[in-house]
């Protein structure tokens, strides 16, 4: 865990190259109460990946909108456990925000009931949301492949692999245990497996060599981003369209199961902070944070290093979260079934 | 070729024309001093200076990154050899030998060989780099779980080539080690293993955290008895100097250029790192020494030439997968990637075709990096090495709040110091009761990489995706696996020992310990079984034959016991040991307690205090000091690490509201 604040504040100075100038600024009221406190931005991964340098890009911003003194403190351990755990038990006086996406905060309630997340942690921003994608050798024959072999870091995925496989009719076994999205990306390149799964993002970043292809979108509607790739839910679906010719029943079940995979791996790029918060200290970091997302200081620097920031706004998120709840119950009660 | 030597003199001329050579120069020196200081680790301002450098030229940031990739891997190793602390998880296989020299009142030697090595091995890394880049993709491709399983099992047959005094409390040493590299999370499903409900296990333990302990903090325990951490005398009269140093790594030229050779073939393969590649090369070199091999351990110079030569080879190799493939082999590689990408460059053919000119800027210029700190490194050694003749109580301060402010910032975890503390013990009694603590960490850092692999193997399998005769390098491996063990088997019984040193106790006391450690391992045997989660059949195994060769041990010693009539040696923990011993076993608890700052100053004041001989003045300078630790701790934690540490228990018990 490290927060670079003076040093990184020093350096900026030395170096003089970030825009800090933020247009927005927040109500005067707001800035009275944010003024000169502590801001904590928990990243639950390690330094150096894409959140980590959304969090980067997005904490000095944050302080020139709202007059915070933020540091960006890194927290892997336990796969993002203990950064969620650490954001959830912040005490009402502390301003904490994790930088995370929403979706796996969604799977943790999912997997881990007990903990209940999404009543001890607030999502006050989204920042950009993208389909996620599959990705494999240029020379993979996915749509007539009956068996498939996927790669991933973690067991989890399976949940994905295997229903986004029954939804395209296709038997899906996974390895898990790569350590991490670049050692899943070798083990595809290698031929242990003949995919992997990441955002859009990632897969066209992994994609731009030209030793992998993005095979297949998990989305209800193609990309301009990714021309030509084809998505897998909805009714121009690749899973509707191979389930043409079977009965009504199996073909809307594959395309049920199409969509619930496409809210279930959906990467939500959110601000959360913890619901123990005093009121008016939330009220005013969601404000700041609102503002913040939407700076265009946020976005070039974010962009300049290839991560794209398109915020949402509050209903539209809300939206998104509510459809996102539902599928992935529903995913959970398959699983159960199962 | 033409085409190949333009590219080459092309990314030179990048490298060391005017004002550009500025800049690797400026990287080199920025890197040098974050790994010297703890609170700012190597990735961190490589990810911030990623932001300050978004519009820069490409070359430029090549250059700048070239040499942050070079710049803090020499760094780490002049820790260990002075303190005995890793500066990173890497530089533990040269704290051995390292170490033990500077122990041994050589220092400066060390300190002057570890830097040639460096240079030399990362020259040759570069060479073999360059020499390798048109046909690199096939063979890096060729390197998948079974083959790095195989490398790991490779790196663990050190073990049996170190002399030890006792061969079953080696193995015993060994497998504790593997055990306690797999509490954690079972590799392929997540669950987790033998962390008995603590969050802070789920990652396993720290490499780092785990060697700060087991070193640092043991040694810290004997350093009280001494006055300084050299002995003012080399064996054998023998000079410490720089020239000494530099000599012989040319003298043991073989050790060099092979572990160097090895280090780079180790950093090409994507995800195997510099801790294997420096474990590996340090027990290649014990195995292919003629003769008598007992100095291992005890400060010969070829167990530090060995790690460093291969560890800034690695630094080469591990290029490679990245240029080739957009494969990082380590943090500071995910970095690199970004950059390259931010910056327009698309790894793959293109970096190896028409961009190789790039290439070999960014090559060029890892180069430039090592060799510049390994000048300095040379420059400073005679600085450095008086360090170790400062009265034992300047330093302890110092190293001691460098080793708990690291630990904690490691992970952002305070549970890791309770860890540190754990081990420090742990590493103290090795050595009173003579188990040799180098296999055991040996298999701590190569177990979980043996394990994950393994794993790996297994599911590779369980799909249909393993076919052993189609993977020559796995044959390749194996094979030598098979030579080193039959020579090292054959040779094993010239050897002395290597043990840390003779045991303090008798055999009573050390049965009682080996039960200790037989119970310890019982103890997560049962858990295994009853527990209802997956634990693998390798972290069971481990766990059955760690628990019954600890029990063959300590029924061993207490039949010597019995038949020698209860008249051993009874022993005991030495008298100038008992307060450091107390003051760390009570480190955890006031810790948790008290807060880190407030503990760390009540720890430095008692240890200043020479309670034989207290009085006014000496209660106030222990004070003082204590007051000193306590500041400085909170306002490093605070305002330079940054780190977000929980309130004191006390506070809770109190009543009081924290921060």
């Amino acid at each position: 865990m490290l927060r670079l604040d003076r040093f990184s504040s020093f350096a900026l100075c030395i170096f003089g190259v970030l825009p800090m100038a933020a247009t927005a600024q927040i109500s005067d009221s707001c800035k009275s109460v944010l003024t000169g406190q502590r801001l904590t931005v928990i990243v639950p991964n390690a330094a150096g990946g894409g959140y980590d340098t959304y969090a980067r890009a997005l904490s000095p911003v944050i302080d020139a909108v709202a007059g915070l003194q933020s540091s960006v403190v890194n927290m892997p351990a336990a796969g993002g456990l203990v950064a969620l755990t650490t954001l959830a038990d912040s005490g009402p006086d502390e301003l904490v925000v994790m930088v995370e996406n929403g979706t796996d905060v969604l799977r943790a309630e999912v997997q881990d009931g007990a903990s209940a997340w999404s009543e001890r942690v607030q999502r006050i921003g989204v920042f950009h949301a993208e389909p996620s994608a599959w990705v494999g050798k240029p020379d993979m024959d996915f749509i007539n492949a009956e068996n498939l072999v996927a790669a991933s870091s973690s067991a989890d995925g399976i949940v994905e692999f295997e229903f986004g496989g029954q939804a395209v009719g296709k038997v899906v076994k996974l390895i898990s245990g790569y350590d991490g999205s670049k050692e899943t990306e070798a083990a595809v390149l290698r031929g242990d497996a003949d995919f992997m799964s990441g955002s859009l993002t990632t897969s066209l970043k992994a994609a731009k060599s030209g030793d992998l292809t993005v095979q297949l979108l998990l989305s209800d509607k193609p990309s301009d981003r990714a021309p030509g790739v084809p998505h897998i839910a909805g009714e121009d679906g690749l899973a509707a369209q191979l389930a043409k010719d079977l009965s009504p029943e199996e073909r809307a079940k594959r395309i049920e199961i199409a969509g619930l995979v496409v809210d279930l791996s959906y990467d939500v790029r959110t601000v959360f902070t913890h619901s123990t918060l005093r009121q008016d200290l939330r009220e005013c970091l969601t404000e700041a944070v609102a503002d913040a997302i939407r700076d265009p200081a946020f976005a070039e620097t974010a962009e300049a290093q290839g991560r794209p920031v398109t915020p949402m706004d509050p209903d539209e998120s809300a939206d998104l979260l509510a459809s996102q709840m539902v599928s992935v119950a529903k995913l959970a009660e398959m699983v159960k079934a199962q | 070729m033409n085409d190949y030597l333009s590219a080459l003199l092309l990314g030179a001329g990048n490298v060391f024309s005017w004002p550009n050579i500025l800049i690797p120069v400026m990287g080199t020196l920025i890197a040098m001093v974050s790994a010297f200081l703890p609170g700012i680790g190597g990735t961190s301002l490589a990810a911030l200076l990623l932001l300050l450098t978004l519009n820069w030229e490409p070359v430029q940031v090549l250059l700048l990154f070239g040499a942050l990739t070079g710049g803090a891997t020499y760094m780490g190793s002049i820790t260990a050899i002075l303190f005995n602390i890793p500066g990173n998880a890497s530089s533990a296989a040269a704290m051995i030998d390292g170490h033990a020299m500077a122990r041994l009142g050589l220092p400066r030697t060390a300190i002057a060989a570890a830097a040639t090595a460096s240079a030399i091995g990362s020259i040759i890394g570069v060479m073999v780099l360059i020499a390798l880049l048109p046909i690199v993709r096939p063979f890096i491709l060729q390197f998948g779980p079974l083959e790095r399983f195989l490398l790991g099992v490779w790196g663990l047959t050190t073990i049996v080539a170190l002399p030890n005094r006792s061969a079953s409390r080696a193995l015993a040493a060994a497998l504790l080690g593997l055990l306690m590299a797999l509490v954690g999370s079972d590799p392929t499903s997540g669950t987790p293993r033998w962390t008995f409900g603590s969050l802070s296990l789920y990652d396993g333990f720290d490499t780092v955290t785990v060697l700060l302990g087991f070193f640092t903090l043991s040694e810290v325990m004997a350093w009280r008895s001494r006055v300084t951490v050299s002995s003012s005398i080399a064996p054998g009269n023998v000079p410490d100097s720089t020239w000494v140093g530099i000599r012989a790594v040319f003298r043991h030229f073989g050790v060099t250029l092979r572990s160097s050779i090895l280090g780079t073939l180790v950093g090409v393969i994507p995800g195997v790192g510099g801790t294997v590649a420096s474990f590996v090369a340090y027990g290649q070199t014990v195995q292919a020494t003629k003769g008598d091999r007992s100095g291992f351990g005890k400060g010969d110079i070829r167990g530090l030439i060995a790690p460093e030569a291969a560890v800034d080879a690695k630094d080469g190799g591990s290029l490679l997968p990245t240029l080739a493939f957009g494969l990082p082999g380590s943090e500071a590689g995910v970095i690199l990637l970004t950059v390259l990408m931010i910056h327009g460059f698309v790894p793959g053919l293109p970096m190896l075709s028409t961009e190789l000119a790039f290439s070999f800027t960014l090559i060029l210029s890892l180069l430039l990096s090592n060799l510049l700190t390994s000048v300095v490194g040379l420059s400073l050694a005679p600085l450095l090495a008086r360090l170790t003749s400062l009265r034992i109580d300047r330093i302890v301060l110092p190293v001691l709040v460098a080793s708990l402010v690291t630990v904690v910032q490691l992970n952002g975890s305070v549970a890791d110091i309770y860890i540190a503390l754990g081990f420090g013990i742990l590493g103290y009694l090795f050595g009173q009761f003579d188990w040799p603590r180098i296999p055991f960490v040996i298999a701590f850092v190569l177990g979980g990489f043996i394990e994950n692999n393994l794993a790996l193997v297994f599911e590779m399998e369980k799909v249909g995706r393993l076919n052993v005769i189609e993977r020559p390098a796995a044959l390749g491996i194996a094979a030598l696996i098979l030579l080193s063990v039959v020579w090292m088997t054959r040779k094993a019984g010239g050897n002395t020992t290597a043990s840390d040193g003779k045991a303090k106790f008798g055999p009573q006391v050390s049965a009682l310990f080996a039960a200790v450690m037989a119970g310890c391992a019982a103890v997560l045997v049962v858990t295994a079984v009853l527990s209802t989660r997956a634990y693998t059949g390798f972290a069971l195994a481990i766990s059955v034959a760690a628990t019954m060769l600890c029990t063959a041990i300590a029924v061993r010693m207490f039949w010597r016991f019995k038949i020698g009539n209860g008249a051993a040696r009874a022993g005991g923990i030495p008298a100038e040991h008992r307060l450091p011993l107390g003051l760390i076993a009570i480190l955890g608890p006031g810790v948790y307690l008290f807060g880190l700052p407030v503990a760390t100053g009540v720890f430095t004041a008692a240890w200043f205090c020479r309670w034989e001989a207290l009085d006014l003045k000496m209660a106030i300078k222990s004070v003082v000091a204590g007051v000193v630790s306590l500041g400085l701790t909170l306002i490093y934690l605070d305002q330079v690490a940054g780190v977000m540490l929980p309130d004191p228990a006390i506070l809770s018990f109190l009543g009081i509201e924290g921060r």
